[in-house]
């Protein structure tokens, strides 16, 4: 016996005012009440009845330590899916050539102009990177809101400006040294490459969530 | 070892090695849920439970939580009840292990999340069951249970 839209409703509304906020925690807990409510319609008890009942099993402490317990899943996760990204990236022809590319051109403006206009250029690429992170963000604005995982992979960005913040406090004295200049041309072409294989990983976790958003509006 | 016995519905002497594995698999899941169920403070014992997890999935293609509730309690007659606070933090760690992947469907107007095994899963299944045979044979050594003789 299946439930009703209206039934399956008020367990997603039940969950919602127990504190899981997030709509990829709480479909999975939603499915766990369902299927217990109908087992117990199919032995003859009623929805409010059977209600009650899963009700004391799903308890605001219980779901709040859940929604934490997954959080710290995600987070996992998320890690595994960029190391994963990193690595397919690595061995990529297209990548290689690229970041030889970007660090010729970086080592070409230090010597040819001012060694900060490197900083300058490697900063553009992030911030280029941020405005699409943020473009993708706002586009389904709802469904990234209210998702853990997208939550989650977001705070990654900010770790990358903060690393890249570092190397804007290099001073112009400090690298008249060839070897210096080198060093800083490959830290800006790896934390580049770096922020591009999270836009990457975080644009396969927006199409994953979006999927799945999609399936429970469909 | 009689309600082992009882459970299962056959009775055996281990020492001949004619039994075949899947019977002795079994046997040893049975064992080892009951003592599961009766230590089931034991660290040890709650360490285990992604065992059963593994063991069930390499059963069927594919599984959801409550589902998996329902199994492990129809397989042990009601002795074994996994509770959803002890299920899903054990999906959860395999599915970001890697062990697990999942997939999500639509099914009766609600989203069911499936688990099923990776292919890392897999192997992980057999290990942990050796692991876990390893541990039931020493604890026979131990503790010099006799099958099926009473």
């Amino acid at each position: 016996m299946n439930l009703e839209v209206s039934q399956l409703k008020k367990i997603d509304s039940y969950l919602k005012s127990k504190g899981v906020e997030y709509w990829d925690v709480r479909y999975e807990f939603s499915d766990h009440m369902a299927c217990f409510i109908e087992s117990k319609l199919e032995e003859g008890s009623s929805f409010e009845v059977a209600f009650k009942e899963i009700e004391k099993d799903f308890t605001r402490g219980y779901l709040k330590g859940q929604q934490e317990q997954v959080r710290k899943k995600l987070n996992k996760y998320i890690r595994k899916t960029y190391l994963t990204e990193i690595k397919n990236s690595v061995v990529k022809p297209i990548y290689i050539l690229g970041l030889i590319a970007f660090g010729v051109m970086l080592k070409f403006v230090m010597e040819s102009y001012k060694v900060k206009y490197s900083l300058w250029i490697g900063f553009s690429f992030m911030i280029f990177l941020l405005i699409m992170i943020l473009f993708k963000s706002l586009k389904d604005f709802k469904m990234h809101k209210k998702s853990l995982l997208l939550n989650l992979s977001g705070t990654y960005v900010i770790f990358f400006t903060l690393v890249f913040q570092v190397i804007g406090y290099v001073k112009e004295q400090m690298l008249t040294n060839k070897l210096l200049q080198v060093v800083l041309s490959f830290s800006i072409v790896l934390i580049c490459f770096l922020m591009l294989t999270w836009f990457n990983c975080y644009s396969k976790l927006i199409e994953r969530q979006k999927k799945y958003y999609n399936l429970i509006n469909g | 070892m009689a309600k082992i016995n009882n459970l299962i519905g056959i009775k055996y002497d281990i020492s001949h090695k004619i039994i075949p594995k899947k019977i002795i698999y079994i046997n040893y899941l049975c064992i080892f849920v009951i003592e599961f169920r009766a230590m089931s403070n034991s660290k040890l014992y709650k360490g285990s439970l992604a065992t059963i997890i593994l063991k069930l999935l390499s059963q069927q293609d594919k599984m959801y939580g409550y589902e998996i509730t329902q199994k492990v309690k129809g397989l042990t007659k009601g002795e074994l009840n996994i509770t959803e606070g002890a299920l899903y933090p054990a999906l959860h760690k395999l599915e970001a292990e890697g062990v697990l992947e999942v997939e999500v469907m639509r099914v009766d107007n609600r989203l069911r999340k499936y688990y099923k095994l990776t292919e890392k899963g897999e192997k992980e299944t057999v290990s942990k069951l050796a692991e876990l045979e390893g541990y039931i044979k020493n604890m026979q050594v131990l503790f010099n249970p006799k099958f099926g003789l009473e």
